[in-house]
């Protein structure tokens, strides 16, 4: 009887810590600001701060490339957000290079990338980046990406599903040249982060 | 200049993050409330809520507090270097305190809830050679084949950045991935 408690106690406790944590993951808009601060503000929100204080901060177009520098970095991380979906991005310099290929249908570079979404994620279609219609929607929490063909193995190594729990680290685009491996790291609200 | 900034941003981030947060060299808690407690700042909340957690129970033996769904154990080792990790970590992890060859499976092990590195050198030499892989502040580490894949990738020297994926243990049987997730609270909005 005591163990059932304890183990009752110790559920209850679980869920009533995971809940708020859950709730405060930040839901991203597809606002990309035209005004320079509060663009920077929101490019700001993908990263630490340690990471964004000393990056590089920029606009791109529809196709990825640079078309404004507002911060003039020191770090090997460029900040910005996606034109299509809003989403604030800290990514090192092959993951760059990667958007880049991603947005202009080209083969992603040889490399291994690391790219910092901490801002959440309005959400995209898992099978295919291209897709309008919403199949096979999945909106992840505060993660981190590991891009280019040297995440390969670790891909093979995690969820593949087109359905995938995007609280658990999973593969987004599975079998699509721009397959990577999705890990979140959200925190508790009372933690680090 | 850019190094006092550093400096003074480091600093910043890491206050908040050191008076609410657990060192890892704090006592391991010995009651179940508080050691799930500290449990639960090693990994994002998703993962813990179905995570297998163990307890040591002090003579030796090993509690199951909670048993999980998805494949990581969270527990707090005697040394209290917080972690989760999945069937690929705990076999690296294994193999590395035993000395033994290392796992081919490929692995994750969150250490979010490591002590902010107030030094920022997750990544010298002499934590290569002489301190522990688990004292980089809070981190996320990729092992097993996956990692040696991504490590033929990685231009970055050990010290370029310290927030820069990096190879530990290069060339060795424990080469693994780290991926810092430096502490402190995330951007504020601007002033």
């Amino acid at each position: 009887m005591e163990d059932a408690m304890k183990r009752l106690y110790i559920l209850a406790s679980v869920t009533l810590l995971a809940s708020p944590a859950l709730a405060l993951t930040p839901k991203a808009t597809k606002d990309v600001p035209k005004e320079k601060d509060a663009y920077i503000a929101k490019t700001l929100t993908a990263a630490p701060e340690a990471v964004s204080k000393n990056a590089t901060i920029v606009r791109v177009n529809d196709t990825f490339d640079v078309t404004e520098t507002l911060q003039k970095g020191t770090n090997n991380f460029t900040c910005g957000i996606e034109p299509d979906s809003g989403n604030p991005f800290c990514a090192d310099e092959y993951s760059m290079r990667w958007y880049k290929a991603a947005y202009s249908n080209g083969e992603p570079p040889p490399g291994f990338g690391l790219a910092y979404m901490q801002g959440g994620d309005t959400g995209i279609s898992n099978h295919d980046p291209a897709a309008t219609d919403h199949s096979h929607w999945v909106e992840a929490p505060q993660h981190v990406m590991l891009l280019g063909p040297g995440v390969k193995e670790l891909a093979a190594s995690y969820p593949r599903k087109l359905d995938p729990d995007p609280m658990q680290p999973f593969v987004m685009f599975p079998g699509h040249k721009y397959e990577h491996l999705m890990i979140p790291i959200d925190r508790e609200p009372d933690g680090t982060q | 200049m850019i190094r006092l900034t550093l400096l003074v941003s480091v600093a910043f981030c890491v206050s908040p993050a050191v008076l609410g947060h657990d060192s890892p060299r704090r006592p391991v808690p010995t009651t179940k409330p508080e050691y799930m407690s500290m449990v639960r700042t090693a990994a994002p909340p998703a993962t813990i809520q179905n995570a297998t957690i163990l307890m040591p129970d002090g003579r030796g033996d090993t509690l199951t507090l909670q048993l999980g769904t998805n494949g990581f154990t969270c527990d707090i080792p005697p040394r209290g270097i917080l972690k989760c990790a999945d069937e690929g970590g705990m076999a690296w992890l294994k193999a590395i305190r035993s000395g033994g060859e290392s796992s081919d499976k490929t692995g994750i092990i969150y250490m979010l809830g490591n002590e902010p590195d107030t030094n920022h050198h997750h990544h010298t030499e002499a934590m290569q050679e002489h301190t522990s892989w688990a004292e980089g502040g809070p981190h996320v580490m990729i092992v097993g084949r996956g990692a040696r894949e991504a490590a033929n990738f990685l231009f970055y020297t050990q010290n370029a950045n310290p927030e820069q994926a990096v190879l530990m243990y290069s060339g060795t049987k424990y080469e693994h991935l780290m991926l810092p997730m430096p502490a402190g609270k995330k951007s504020v909005v601007s002033p």
